[in-house]
């Protein structure tokens, strides 16, 4: 017997182990916390508390930037290399974390990091302007990313807090190859 | 507005023009997932699904697939995987091959079979009793992983686990699934 028998015979998968399978597949993170709501419960029971307690502070604390206030556009500058502007027109400091997702938008796919990506700065000041460079040589198959695609793009998330919703912001990026002269 | 699967079945059945548009609607996106996570190329992804639809226009009729959904996924997985094929001997890496290159250690036996090719469908059901042995935790992950090529991240996110934990169910299954195929005689 070879791993490709094993790999055809998976072909045969009863239906019904496919649709327990299926529960699990469709979860993203709304899953995930279904499957945590104990653990969510007694963290939510703790931030309330610790709320409580500094109710002065609270809506300093918890505030979250205002989406609109942030403007992202892209330039590829080849090797794995994107340059993300972005216009902090807020009253806040963003801090964002090293960290994005690459996505492409129609297909509704997050594209597996296969390594670190690591980004030149990470700070941008209230009412300023920055350009970040954010190299994903690493953590991507640049190869691929610079092929031609149909009917669909790419995009990068960017967080200041884990991909929470309303912590995150997306830029289209356009991976052109790049001339080797 | 989407078709009930039965529907979209009359359609090929009546050789309408209208049946793969309708089930590209309805299954597109989903059969898209499936062959990206096995292939890890977004190139070939157009073309796997080109071939999913002709498959279907020139299976159905006479074949009425029971499940609709899991009838495609069969056939975009078997498509995407013969695709794999080409990507491996360019070294490409996708899930696909990483799931694959782990079957290796449920093998009893690697020497070829003497009468041939074994057939698929036997180790298939020797897997399904197999996995009838399993708690619907570890059912989840050993589908998710061998049959969507999912990665260990995305399962860990799903299951609402570490992906350290992923991994070791992965190779204690691995290692169960190889002691039941040698138990069946499938390492003789």
């Amino acid at each position: 017997m070879k791993k490709e028998d094993l790999y055809h015979a998976m072909a045969y998968i009863d239906d019904k182990y496919l649709d327990k399978a299926e529960k699990y597949r469709n979860r993203s993170v709304f899953g995930f916390l279904h499957s945590q709501s104990r653990k969510i419960a007694a963290v939510l029971a703790v931030v309330l508390i610790l709320a409580m307690g500094t109710g002065a502070y609270a809506s300093g604390i918890f505030s979250p930037l205002n989406g609109d206030d942030f403007s992202l556009r892209s330039e590829y500058l080849g090797e794995g290399i994107v340059a993300v502007t972005i216009e902090n027109r807020s009253e806040k400091d963003l801090h964002l974390q090293p960290k994005t997702k690459l996505m492409l938008f129609y297909a509704n796919l997050e594209i597996p990091a296969r390594g670190s990506v690591s980004f030149s700065e990470t700070k941008i000041p209230a009412h300023e302007i920055r350009v970040i460079r954010i190299d994903l040589s690493e953590a991507y198959d640049i190869a691929m990313l610079e092929a031609p695609i149909e009917k669909d793009h790419y995009y990068l998330i960017l967080t200041n807090n884990s991909f929470f919703f309303g912590h995150d912001w997306h830029c289209s990026v356009k991976f052109a190859p790049t001339d080797p002269k | 507005m989407f078709l009930s699967d039965q529907e979209i079945i009359s359609l090929f059945c009546e050789r309408s023009e209208n049946a793969i548009t309708e089930l590209n609607t309805s299954y597109g996106a989903y059969l898209k997932n499936i062959a990206f996570h096995i292939l890890g190329k977004y190139s070939d992804i157009d073309e796997v699904l080109n071939d999913t639809y002709f498959a279907v226009w020139n299976r159905i009729p006479p074949e009425e697939p029971k499940v609709l959904r899991h009838y495609l996924s069969r056939i975009t997985r078997n498509l995407a995987f013969k695709r794999l094929e080409y990507a491996s001997a360019a070294k490409r890496s996708s899930e696909g091959i990483d799931s694959l290159d782990e079957l290796a250690d449920c093998v009893p036996d690697t020497r070829e079979n003497v009468e041939g090719i074994l057939e698929a469908r036997e180790i298939g059901a020797a897997v399904n009793r197999w996995l009838g042995t399993l708690s619907e935790e570890k059912q989840a992950v050993f589908v998710l992983r061998y049959y969507y090529s999912f990665s260990l991240r995305e399962i860990a996110n799903r299951m609402g686990c570490s992906e350290r934990r992923v991994k070791y169910l992965l190779s204690t299954m691995r290692g169960s699934l190889k002691e039941q195929l040698e138990r069946e005689g499938f390492g003789e």
